[in-house]
């Protein structure tokens, strides 16, 4: 078990540390883009961003795989957003996360 | 997922281009030249950047483009639009929140169109990245652990505040070239984002929209699939039909679900008209007696029926017909009825009709569902219609 876990979180550690650096530097001003396309505040975009990627780095089935707000899903929240508002969007991306885990 | 194919895909990804870069627009209507000359600039240092020698691999081009266009902006103090006039920038961390919604069916039947599109799109977006990265890294993934660990994290991003993601191409194929393979990677890249965004947050709100617009043309021109474009001429018909119809639909209805939903459909019945035309019945004469064999060969289905049922002569006066199932597969009742009707039309001729040679699952069909070695089924072919 403690050997697994040394292996699929430390067996490179300054270059993963490294390369989450530059995701997060190159991660910020898509976050900030893709609220504004949702039409919200950028706050929304960079806090999915923060909690995707720290999430799915423990639940995700492929390591080294980047997940965070994204522009497809971004333009699929236009209306809604529109006009239910903000808290009907973070009604919806709960609903979303519980239909994938049954489809998963 | 399985369903859907290459084309779909390519056209997913060129819609979602198009899509991003039209969305850009609004940023560069009704603005100063000043907003035209900053994109340009931005899009040059993306592009340029990457060619100095040594800085140019060190950092990322459109951090150095968006961190040199907000120096800009504050050096000369011009007057255009940044991302502090476009709403809240975070100052703490994100807590945790249930969303205030009334927990009606009303509410659902607002958020489920959008949450299934939502999970259909974010699947289908992971699983292409994930496979990107299976190949990038030679090494395997687990796809289903993967669907069950995007949705415990969209439903604890629902919950802290943000809205819904997926797994990011650009984003994940920078973090394997910069030397990322493990889940640490993915970990440090959230934790850095949230440190430097609550640190950094004045400075945020200085970045010129400009810069921004510049980085997502990148993103599009990067998304877009170029290649499709010149392999148009060599691709077959339908795989062009089926990529095109997937863009105008996506970028018609502004829904990358939809457009897939399109593609598939298309894609599934260019193959069902494919395999039906890959169904023969050859024709020869019985050695004995006068009589006829016919060899049934290929997939006999609701597109093939038709042929199916076109290929024997009912009018020729011959005693003995055999048809030759052994290369031929019933798919469904469609099939197993105009076999019905083949039968008993040859029957009513004054012919014998011997069926050979059929497959455990085409027997098993027949059995169930055939009418023609029951009583009176020139009746019940007859009221069935």
């Amino acid at each position: 078990m403690l050997q697994k876990i040394k292996k699929e979180w430390f067996s490179n550690t300054r270059s993963d540390l490294l390369a989450g650096i530059v995701v997060a530097l190159a991660l910020i001003p898509e976050a900030i883009a893709f609220s504004i396309i949702a039409g919200v505040d950028p706050k929304v975009g960079l806090y999915a961003s923060f909690c995707m990627a720290v999430i799915i780095s423990f639940t995700g089935g492929r390591a080294g795989m980047i997940s965070a707000a994204t522009g497809a899903m971004a333009l699929l929240m236009v209306t809604l957003v529109k006009e239910h508002g903000l808290e009907y969007l973070l009604a919806a991306t709960v609903l979303t996360g519980l239909l994938q885990i049954i489809t998963g | 997922m399985r369903f859907v194919s290459r084309d779909v895909v390519t056209g997913f990804v060129n819609a979602l281009a198009i899509l991003i870069f039209l969305a850009q627009l609004p940023e560069l209507t009704d603005v100063t030249w000043h907003v035209y000359a900053m994109t340009a600039g931005g899009l040059g240092i993306i592009y340029l950047f990457p060619y100095l020698p040594f800085i140019g691999k060190l950092l990322p081009s459109p951090l150095v483009c968006i961190v040199a266009l907000t120096v800009i902006y504050m050096v000369v103090g011009i007057d255009i639009r940044t991302v502090g006039d476009m709403g809240q920038l975070p100052d703490t961390l994100p807590i945790f929140l249930w969303p205030d919604v009334p927990l009606n069916l009303n509410t659902l039947f607002i958020i489920l169109p959008y949450s299934s599109a939502l999970a259909v799109v974010g699947l289908l977006e992971s699983m292409m990245t994930a496979t990107i990265v299976d190949d990038l890294t030679d090494t395997p993934s687990d796809k289903n652990r993967e669907c069950k660990g995007q949705g415990l994290a969209n439903v604890g991003v629902g919950l802290m505040g943000g809205m819904a993601g997926c797994a990011m191409i650009g984003q994940s194929i920078i973090n394997i070239k910069s030397g990322g393979r493990n889940r640490l990677s993915c970990l440090a890249s959230g934790v850095f984002l949230l440190f430097m965004v609550v640190f950094l947050g004045e400075g945020l709100k200085q970045i010129p929209m400009a810069a921004l617009v510049a980085v997502m043309i990148m993103v599009s021109i990067g998304t877009f699939s170029w290649s499709s474009i010149r392999d148009i001429k060599q691709a077959p018909l339908s795989s062009n039909v089926v990529m095109l119809s997937t863009v105008f639909v996506v970028v018609f209805t502004h829904n990358l679900a939809t457009g897939v939903a399109v593609g598939v459909l298309l894609s599934s019945l260019f193959f069902a008209g494919k395999i039906s035309r890959l169904m023969v019945v050859k024709s020869n004469t019985l050695n004995e007696t006068s009589g006829r064999h016919y060899q049934v060969i290929g997939q006999v289905f609701f597109a093939s029926s038709e042929s199916f049922l076109t290929s024997f002569d009912f009018k020729e006066a011959v005693e003995n017909i055999q048809i030759d199932l052994t290369e031929a597969h019933f798919w469904d009742i469609t099939s197993v009825s105009v076999l019905d009707k083949v039968v008993i039309k040859f029957r009513r001729e004054g012919a014998n009709v011997e069926l050979i040679g059929m497959n455990q699952a085409t027997a098993t069909l027949i059995d169930k569902f055939a009418v023609h070695d029951k009583p009176d089924a020139f009746e019940k072919l007859l009221s069935s219609h």
